[in-house]
């Protein structure tokens, strides 16, 4: 059952398995939840419980006024607890309910095929293409601003799509990721980690541990070093057993940053007085440290390094560049920087993503772009690319009619924003030729359609753009005017 | 066949049927849950009317008789719904286990991210984010919620972030679409008369029949018969077995003669409004050499079919550990329909059975057949004047030979 040789409905199936794994795992979250909230209810009923019926064993007034009382306790915290387990239940039945529209939207390409009913399944089409759109737009559009909804948001609202596809849980990614990208602001990924230690430990994942220390880099690269020092212990020390050289580093950085900072004090105390400095020594540390050392303190102070030009360094003490070679040679200050920079919020950002989708079985690249790169290279022939771009030449009429007829060409490769993007694709195989019914070869050896061309030749005519005799044809490529008696059949194949 | 579906859409129903509160029985502990609140208010209502009858009468043994019931009353449906909600509880979890067992776990297929090898790389994105604007655009110029005078590049840009260059391109044709669904006819109907010639007759007909449909509707009977008269476009004779002419004029005849309503006047004005919206979306996009399809629509489309043969390439090279063969060529044939496959002229050598290229053009022999340049350097290695074609009995010589170029109009 294939109309235009399309995969049949249970592949489609499997190729969205997230469409109902994801809600299913939220389902179970929820049922998780029920579960703890009914296991703590239940000890504290149980108290309550028994209290009541310690207080009625006395079988006096007095107690069974207090009895009362304890079973109006009772019954407040039944109430409060059903309103829990309410939002529970009807958290479920959201869930459930987008999953039964994912079948039924199954169903209805199933539906379109069992009808044979093409234009139906051109449509189911155009929606599933709707929802990849959708999904591209709601993981990796910018941070909304002002109240602004994500656009893959607004476009599944607008075409009642939402219970197709989980937005939320993209868009609370994307949130995540862009507050990393673009904020520098752990904040929502350290409420994400707390939330899903479960998982992230199951995984043996080193998320935590790398957003500390990106955490733990942030604040002493913005001066706080008791805060630094402070996070250090709470939150990196644990790790020590797994990640000892990275702590190990990240302890030598604030010994590093601070020398700094005390070099920078020492400098303004001092006058110009010391001015005896042994030339070879000076000249060994500038070769070795001052590169990097300058840009790592351009980094961390955001002014001109004192370190910068010979002079300055006439005013430093000797004693401190001495303790500041013999600390840091080279390689420990590559390590240093390489810690401050800009692409490891990315790397952080990338083992984010890759937590966040494992938890909900979420494809890592997007769909749409894995369509697109499929499609132009099943698509893209050898003519493609071809024509893309020559628009110049006169423009009378006769060559914009012609002009157009070109681009009339409507080969989605060659189109001007997938053409960018097919360069770097494979063609398409071929073993069969595509060509079309009567082709007829002019004098200048090309081939077409014969029945398109005299389409072409009639509309030049009628339209008295050229001007052509009734035996005419006008070839569009070289502009030559050919006798319909210059036509000779072709047997390509 | 739909195995998989059918198999899921079963288990779904067990999941969820069946379950009187409906859900798959989280729902059920609520009502019983509110059962126990009831019970218990019942209850101590109860417990309080007696401690009010004992102040009475303290030493009643009745009375205390009831006291020890309603205490064992507390106790037994506190029991009863702490039992029922730890069952259900239970059963929940076991029909979920069920449900990830017989129905998830059969969907898991190869990931989507294995199966291709060519990335789009980060910096063509922004050609990505382009034609998805192209394509929001095309699909839905003519139908966005717009107030009266919105902009729709301004609106597409901020609900979708569209690239105005996207939208700033088929803008007019939505505001004209809006207008035709405001049975506005006259934006369109100018826009016709505008592009004269090159516009098909068949809009400027669909206008008229709707105009006039519109009237039948809406005006009386002498204007609409005047505007018919007036207005009938020079091409009325090709399209007058249109079913609707006839619809139109049948009306008329009822209006006028019977001074009859048409019932169904709504319905054959809307399904003549879809069918001139299409019509005139055609003729605007080829004027304005915009694709009528989305490209973004089609690429996708050719992507989904093509899948079905790189999950089962990837399974043999898997099977026979060899990598890809080319890099620049997909290894395989797959196969589009036509609509997705004639937009270039592909020629396959009949000798080599390669496909032609400006490396490798194609070359016509004496007898019309056509093969491509390797071969017929084959053929003719010995420097032979003459050898004959290898289809028919036909001799040629290499100067009977011509490059040829086939072209698609
Ligand atoms: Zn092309
Ligand atoms: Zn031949």
């Amino acid at each position: 059952m294939q109309l235009i040789n399309e995969p049949d409905t249970d592949f489609h199936l499997k190729l969205n398995e997230q469409l109902f794994h994801i809600p299913y795992v939220m389902l179970q979250r929820n049922y998780k939840r029920w579960n703890e909230c009914l296991h703590t209810e239940e000890s504290l009923l149980a108290d309550e419980l028994a209290q009541f019926n310690a207080l009625m064993n006395y079988k006096d007034l007095n107690n069974d006024k207090q009895a009362v009382s304890v079973l109006t306790k009772l019954i407040k915290r039944i109430d409060a607890f059903e309103k829990r387990i309410e939002k529970i239940a009807t958290h479920e039945m959201e869930l459930l309910d987008r999953i039964d529209h994912r079948i039924k939207f199954f169903k209805l390409l199933q539906q379109t095929k069992t009808e044979n009913d093409r234009s139906g399944l051109l449509q189911w089409y155009q929606q599933y293409t709707n929802l990849l759109i959708c999904d591209y737009l709601t993981r990796n559009s910018p941070l909304p601003q002002n109240n602004e909804m994500n656009p893959g948001e607004s476009f599944l609202l607008q075409h009642h799509l939402d219970k197709l596809l989980d937005h939320r849980v993209l868009v609370n990614a994307n949130k995540i990721s862009k507050e990393l990208t673009e904020h520098h602001d752990l904040t929502a990924l350290l409420n994400w980690v707390k939330e899903n230690n479960a998982h992230l430990g199951q995984r043996h994942s080193q998320l935590e541990f790398k957003a500390r220390f990106q955490e733990y880099i942030d604040v002493l690269k913005s001066g706080h070093h008791a805060k630094a020092i402070e996070c250090l212990q709470s939150h990196l020390l644990k790790f020590m057993s797994s990640n000892s050289k990275e702590i190990q580093t990240a302890c030598g950085l604030i010994v590093y940053i601070d020398t700094c900072a005390e070099l920078l004090r020492t400098d303004e105390q001092q006058d110009n007085s010391s001015a005896d400095l042994s030339k070879e020594y000076l000249h060994r540390f500038t070769t070795h440290v001052s590169k990097n050392k300058s840009a790592a303190y351009q980094h961390f102070f955001r002014c001109d390094s004192p370190f910068e030009s010979q002079s300055s360094f006439a005013k430093t003490s000797l004693n401190s560049l001495d303790t500041m070679a013999s600390f840091f040679n080279s390689t420990n200050l590559s390590e240093y920087m390489d810690l401050l920079k800009e692409e490891r919020w990315q790397q952080l950002n990338e083992l984010f993503l890759d937590e966040y989708y494992s938890l909900y079985g979420i494809s890592k690249d997007d769909p749409l772009l894995i369509y697109l790169s499929l499609g132009i290279s099943t698509l893209k022939t050898h003519a493609c690319l071809e024509h893309i771009g020559d628009s110049s030449g006169s423009h009378s009429i006769l060559d914009t009619t012609l002009h157009q007829q070109e681009h009339l060409n409507p080969c989605p490769v060659c189109s001007e924003n997938f053409a960018p993007l097919a360069k770097d694709l494979p063609y398409a195989h071929h073993t069969e030729s595509k060509l079309f019914d009567n082709p007829v070869m002019l004098p200048n050896g090309n081939v077409y359609d014969l029945k398109k061309l005299e389409q072409l030749a009639q509309k030049l005519r009628r339209k008295k753009i050229f001007p052509l005799q009734e035996y005419e044809i006008l070839d569009p490529i070289d502009k030559e005017v050919y006798s319909k008696s210059d036509y000779i059949t072709m047997y390509p194949t | 066949m739909a195995k998989l579906l059918g198999k899921l859409e079963a288990e779904f129903e067990k999941l969820t049927g069946g379950h009187e509160a409906g859900g798959s029985g989280l729902r059920q502990t609520l009502s019983d849950t509110q059962d126990l609140k009831q019970q218990l208010r019942k209850l101590k209502a109860h417990l309080n009317k007696n401690i009010q009858e004992r102040e009475g009468s303290p030493q009643d043994n009745k009375l205390m008789k009831k006291r020890a019931v309603i205490q064992d009353k507390v106790n037994k449906c506190y029991k009863v719904w702490d039992h029922a909600v730890k069952r259900q509880g239970k059963a929940v979890g076991l029909r979920y286990a069920c449900f990830r067992k017989d129905a998830l776990a059969q969907l898991k297929g190869a990931p989507l991210e294995e199966i291709y090898q060519h990335k789009i790389a980060p910096a063509n994105r922004a050609f990505v984010d382009r034609a998805i604007g192209f394509h929001i655009s095309r699909y839905n110029v003519g139908d966005l919620p717009l107030d009266e005078g919105a902009n729709i590049v301004q609106y597409l840009e901020t609900a979708y972030r569209v690239d105005r260059a996207a939208s700033e391109r088929l803008a007019p044709m939505g505001r004209m679409i809006h207008d035709l669904r405001r049975h506005e006819f006259d934006s369109c109907a100018a826009w016709a008369s505008d592009h004269g010639d090159s516009v098909t007759p068949r809009l400027q007909f669909e206008l008229f029949i709707l105009k006039a449909l519109q009237m039948v509707k809406v005006s009386g009977t002498t204007h609409t018969v005047k505007y018919l008269i007036d207005n009938v476009p020079q091409n009325l004779i090709t399209y007058s077995e249109d079913s609707t002419y006839k619809d139109v004029s049948a009306a008329l005849l009822a209006k006028m003669v019977l001074g009859h309503e048409l019932p169904d006047i709504d319905a054959i004005i809307q399904e003549r409004l879809q069918s001139c919206i299409r019509i005139f979306t055609h003729e605007f996009c080829a004027q304005n050499s915009l694709p009528f399809d989305s490209p973004l629509f089609l690429t996708v489309l050719s992507g989904i079919i093509s899948l079905q043969y790189f999950i089962k390439y990837n399974q043999i090279r898997a099977a026979s550990h060899v990598g890809w063969t080319t890099r620049d060529e997909l290894p395989f044939d797959v196969e589009l329909p036509d609509f997705l496959s004639h937009f270039h002229p592909i020629f396959i050598c009949p000798v080599l059975k390669e496909e032609t290229t400006s490396e490798n053009p194609p070359y016509s022999l004496s007898c019309h057949h056509i093969i491509s340049k390797k071969a017929l350097d084959r053929l003719s290695k010995n420097g032979n004047l003459s050898f004959k074609c290898p289809y028919c009995p036909v001799h040629t010589t290499m100067i009977k030979t011509k490059r040829v170029n086939f072209v698609i109009l």
